[in-house]
Order: structure tokens, then sequence, then C-alpha cells
């Protein structure tokens, strides 16, 4: 089939192959407008069209495309090489315990002995009173009192000192790790409200449970369950808990049966197991 | 963060980034291994992704200093990383190559030919001379105006990047083409 000559193009020379040599500069131009996307709604409807019907400017449009995507990929890639040759100039990462983030002890001088030496006899006496009570049969609303703690936060590190104020994630963070427990509630429902995220769903969960609200928490922590891979065991104890708060044995045993073994959990779960009447 | 910093590290500058890498290195990493349970090498890996995924972030303007503090920023990137961590091999990670979406993106392009493409681009673009290499970062992955890249670069007037940029992208592209046709007759 005969071609008729191709008409003139502001954006590339019809008379050359089609490259980015022969690629205008006001199309380059145009074209990091719309990477950039700066371009407006009727200047992107007209490329758009163009893109459509001119099949040239279309390999053009791609072929400076995946040019772009590799100069991302190139920064980024020697960006990563960069990092792992730092890395290696670093000392090692000091892996801290697993219970609670906790900074390993430091090592303490001779003239601490004898301060050590008191501090672990006032523990052995208040440890034989508290055993002693820890044996007594108690109420599922005494035991909750006794065991429930808010789980610390591990997911947002949000220290006061930070210069954070935007961050809506951060912020709820900053009132959990406050204690403003019900300003933490109303900053997850929100955060909840836009994209459920399942660690805010579980910070929402104890930052209720710590305000009594058990049968929401009831609720958050079964949601939780539905959704996460992680945390589980952390979760079931604190639904755990809240049936305790909420008076229901049974429902809390049967859980509590199900993290008993638990490394993290097992020790106070038996303890609760053997003292619910 | 402060400002400076913040401008720094979308201004490309490696020591600012670096302190950014050591100052939460050891919380996050601890984190992760801790949440993930995998190795240190692991988490060690996931977390210079996230710092890359951080780098890109700020270098495009898509966050600003204001918005978030750097660890719990890069706590999020790596929960996503995990969402998304499908693969790991000596190739960049899945999480990594997620991050580069343009308009008009389709499926297929996500496969091993298609990161090859992306390979030869990045060989030829180390080809470059030292100016290139700069204002191409700078207009391209930083996303800056021709009128602040002449200010970081210490060019007279915006025509003269301008022209710069035309002629650095029509090198590229020469020597993507000519090693994509040496790749293709081996």
């Amino acid at each position: 089939m005969h071609e008729n000559p191709a008409p003139e193009s502001k954006y590339y020379d019809k008379t050359q192959d089609a490259n980015i040599d022969h690629m205008k500069s006001e199309y380059l131009d145009l074209l990091d407008v719309y990477f950039s996307g700066a371009l407006d709604e009727q200047e992107l409807q007209s490329l758009e069209n163009q893109l459509k019907t001119d099949a040239r400017l279309e390999e053009l449009f791609r072929e400076y495309r995946d040019l772009r995507k590799g100069i991302d990929y190139s920064i980024m890639k020697t960006l990563k090489e960069d990092l792992h040759a730092l890395e290696a100039t670093l000392p090692e990462v000091r892996i801290k315990s697993q219970t609670g983030f906790q900074e390993e002890e430091p090592t303490i001088g001779r003239r601490f002995v004898l301060l050590k030496v008191a501090a672990a006899l006032i523990l052995i006496a208040v440890s034989i009173v508290v055993v002693f009570q820890l044996q007594q049969p108690s109420s599922p609303q005494e035991l909750f009192s006794q065991y429930f703690e808010p789980y610390p936060n591990e997911f947002v590190s949000a220290k006061r000192g930070d210069d954070v104020t935007a961050d809506p994630m951060v912020q709820a963070f900053q009132a959990y790790d406050s204690q403003n427990y019900n300003v933490a509630i109303a900053g997850f429902t929100r955060l909840l409200d836009v994209e459920e995220n399942e660690m805010v769903l579980f910070y929402l969960g104890s930052a209720q449970l710590s305000q009594n609200q058990s049968q929401t928490a009831i609720a958050t922590f079964e949601r939780f369950l539905e959704i996460s891979q992680d945390y589980r065991t952390e979760a079931t104890w604190y639904l755990a808990l809240s049936y305790l708060k909420e008076n229901r044995a049974e429902a809390a045993r049967s859980l509590l049966e199900e993290i008993k073994d638990d490394q993290k959990f097992g020790q106070e779960t038996a303890k609760i197991l053997r003292r619910l009447k | 963060m402060d400002q400076e910093t913040f401008q720094k590290i979308r201004f490309g500058d490696q020591n600012a980034l670096a302190e950014v890498y050591k100052a939460n290195r050891d919380t996050v990493i601890n984190w992760i291994t801790h949440k993930h349970s995998c190795s240190l090498e692991e988490a060690k890996d996931i977390y210079q992704d996230a710092i890359v995924i951080f780098y890109n972030n700020v270098a495009k303007g898509k966050i600003s200093e204001i918005n978030f503090s750097i660890s719990s920023y890069l706590h999020e990137v790596v929960r996503r990383q995990f969402l998304n961590r499908l693969k790991k091999d000596s190739r960049m990670s899945r999480g990594l190559l997620d991050t580069l979406k343009y308009p008009g993106d389709s499926d297929n392009e996500e496969d091993h030919q298609y990161e090859q493409k992306l390979e030869v681009v990045h060989m030829a673009l180390q080809e470059l001379g030292a100016a290139c290499k700069k204002l191409i970062k700078l207009k391209y992955f930083t996303n800056l105006s021709m009128e602040s890249i002449c200010e970081q670069l210490g060019y007279k007037n915006p025509g003269t990047a301008k022209n710069l940029k035309y002629k650095c992208m029509r090198i590229l592209r020469r020597k993507v083409n000519t090693m994509t046709k040496l790749r293709m007759q081996i």
C-alpha cells in the first residue's frame, strides 16, 4: 500500500528514523512535564490523543519512558551498593533482647556490688509476698487488674524530641506513649477510617483496654486476629484479658489454653489458669 | 531531622544520607529481626532497601521534612516492603522495583526481560561523564527545575543547562542502543 507523505510533526523529524536523536526538544520538554505530573487536563488529553494516532510518537514516548525508568533504577541500584559498602565499615548491630526491646544490662563496677545485693534482698522479700498473694484464687476482674499492661510501642518511634507534629500516626503513638489513651484511641480510629492497618488496630485494642473499654477491645482484637499473621499470640493474650475484664472466665480460659506454651506469655498464662476461679 | 539535612539529602548529599542510615540502623534492624524473625543479614538488606526508598521519596519531593519522623517512616516502609517482598536474589529486590512505577506501565513489564532493559540503562549511565551524570540525576531523579539545577551546578543560565540536558540524553540514548544491540548479538 502506498503511504502518503507524513505531515510535518512539531515533535519529531519525520524524514528520519524514530529515535530520540530526532525528537524535537519541544517534545522532550513536554514529556518531562508529563512525567513530573504537571501537565494540565487539556495538555494531557491532547498528548494522549496524539499518542493514540501517531505510532512513531508513541514509540518515542515508550523509549523515553524506559530511559527515565532506567535512570531511576540506576540511581537506586548505585545507592543500594553504596549502603552495602557503608554497612561493611560499621560495627556489628547489637541485637537486643526480644522481650520488650530492653537494652542489654551495662557492666556494673565493683562499687555497685553491695547496692546490687541489697536490691536483690528487697526483691526476694517482695517476691515472697507477691508469690504468696498470687497463689490465691482470684476473680477474673482481679486477675485482669493484676496482669494487664498496655503493650509497649514497638511500632512507631515517637520520641518527643523529634521534629514531628503533622503525621497523624506519630501523633497517635505519641499520645499512646504518654499514656494519653483517649487521644490515642481517637487518633488510631481516624487512621483506621482511612486505611485498615494491622498494627494500628492492635494498639487501638491495647489503648481501649487501658481505658477499661473491654467490650470494644474484644471487637478490635477479634478483627485483628481475622486479618493479621503477626502478633497473634500477643493479640490472643489481650483478647483473653479483655474477657477477664468482662468477667467471662470460660472464654478467657479457652484462649489462654491456646497460648500457655508460648515462650513470652506461657508463664503468666499458666499462673492465671491456676488462679482462675 | 532539620530542614537543612533534608535539603542536603534531596540534592544528593551522600554524607547526610549516611548519617540517617547510621542513626536509625540499630533500632530498625532490631525491630525487623524481632518482628519478622529473619536473619541479621536479611534484616540489613531490608533496612537498606527502606533507606533507598526513603531517599527516592525525598529526592522526588514525595515527602517533606515536616510530615514525619524518619524512624516512623522507615518502620512503615519496612512493613510495606515485607508485604511486597516476594523474592530475594542478587538482583534488585521486588520491593525496590515496585517503586519504579511510571504512567502507562503494564504488568508484563515487571518481568526479568524488562529488568534487563533497565540494567542496560544503568550500565550506559555509568559511562557518561560526571557533568551529565549530575545533571541527569538532578533533572530526572530529583525532578528539579532547570533554574534550581543551574544554581546547584553553577551554570550561567538555564539555557546552558537545558542544552546540556538534550545533549546528555542523546548520548545516553545512543549508548543504550549500542549496548542493547551488542547484547542481542551475544
